[in-house]
């Protein structure tokens, strides 16, 4: 489902569906899962850097969120709580692939992305060679902007900007004051207009 | 778009610009009039709003899609709500256990005091300093000196007397 299709509806249906599933409706769940999946997919992605670690991601926080939906206290929070249980996987994931780095080759180690990067959509409907080159830059330049910010500009940027968060959102997925999530959002806007390669990547890239 | 810090006018900050970029209309009122008033300012603005803009929209162009159909497994059920009442029946029920420990002191001593040793037992005893020369006097058994065929009743005058030296090495080494 398209993510976008989801925050059109409002955050009323999605409340009611969270009640009802926290009364152990599955079918409401599974509502959910069609909302938001394509959201949580696409944050992990952008962490780990392979789709296949995404989807195993997404699938194990939808899990958790099933079995811990009873103690969600207040429906209305149930974006930023997602996205709180996601992060918690992605660091999971970044923990148990450091572990896994010590016993791997050095050479395979230089590289974090390694072999499990990928820049083409395998079984799907195969986008034109000029879009896939255009998405491994862009994924290219984001990292490359990505290093230059602090981590909690990094986050906060991200779930601004690749995840569409409202600020109170990222507040609460953050667990931080909103004007701490304020101050790390403007150094990362004032860090993003002054890089030049980046900016002008975009400019050639518009439509 | 990112050539010019800032507008010409030099009103707005590098700060302020980015203010207004992260709060869209929920900047100050200050910065909101500036850009209303400033069409420098406001270009470079709407410059960096459409860049960033543009991030989001490719962000979302090159990501993968989707493929796995997220489901949940048949067997997993919720937890069921454990929330803050558990929490506090726990805490309740800890209180009340240190509660009665003190009340009923040595029954459940071991988890309120450090064991004591042996040693730190034996000098507290307050029998051991007073009655110490009575534990001198009694160092050995009353029936020790029988194992050597003598008294006993240990008297000290008998080690000093020459005859008694004597019946020891005639009984030690008979002739």
């Amino acid at each position: 489902m398209d993510p976008k299709s989801a925050r059109d509806e409002g955050p009323e249906p999605l409340a009611e569906l969270v009640v009802k599933a926290r009364a152990g409706d599955r079918a409401a769940f599974d509502r959910i899962i069609g909302l938001s999946s394509a959201r949580i997919f696409r944050m992990a992605y952008y962490r780990v850097r392979s789709s296949m670690d995404a989807e195993d991601i997404t699938q194990d926080v939808f899990i958790r969120a099933w079995e811990n939906l009873p103690r969600l206290s207040d429906p209305e929070r149930f974006s930023p709580w997602l996205y709180r249980i996601a992060m918690n996987r992605v660091m999971d994931h970044g923990r148990k692939r450091k572990f896994l780095d010590l016993f791997r080759r050095p050479a395979a180690r230089e590289d974090p992305d390694g072999d499990q990067e990928e820049t083409d959509f395998p079984d799907t409907a195969t986008p034109s060679p000029l879009t896939q080159v255009m998405a491994g830059e862009f994924r290219e330049r984001l990292d490359a902007f990505s290093r230059g910010l602090s981590r909690m500009e990094r986050e906060i940027f991200s779930l601004r900007f690749l995840d569409e968060l409202s600020l109170k959102e990222i507040a609460q997925t953050l667990e931080k004051d909103e004007s701490t999530v304020k101050t790390h959002l403007y150094r990362a806007i004032s860090k993003f207009r002054k890089d030049r390669e980046f900016g002008s990547f975009l400019s050639e890239a518009a439509p | 778009m990112n050539e010019k810090k800032s507008c010409a006018c030099g009103m707005l900050s590098d700060e302020a610009l980015s203010e207004a970029l992260a709060l869209s209309e929920k900047a100050s009122p200050e910065i909101l009039e500036h850009l209303a008033a400033c069409p420098g300012c406001r270009g470079e603005l709407e410059r960096t709003n459409a860049a960033l803009a543009r991030v989001t929209d490719l962000a979302a162009r090159s990501a993968p899609p989707l493929r796995k159909r997220i489901k949940l497994p048949p067997d997993r059920a919720p937890a069921p709500a454990r929330g803050r009442d558990f929490r506090l029946s726990f805490a309740l029920a800890a209180m009340l256990l240190i509660a009665a420990a003190g009340l009923f002191g040595r029954s459940v001593s071991p988890l309120m005091f450090p064991a004591r040793t042996s040693v730190e037992s034996v000098s507290s005893a307050p029998l051991f300093f007073e009655d110490r020369e009575a534990y001198a006097d009694n160092a050995l058994p009353p029936d020790y000196m029988d194992m050597a065929g003598e008294s006993s009743a240990p008297d000290e005058e008998s080690f000093d007397d020459p005859a008694h030296t004597e019946d020891f090495i005639s009984f030690t080494a008979p002739t």
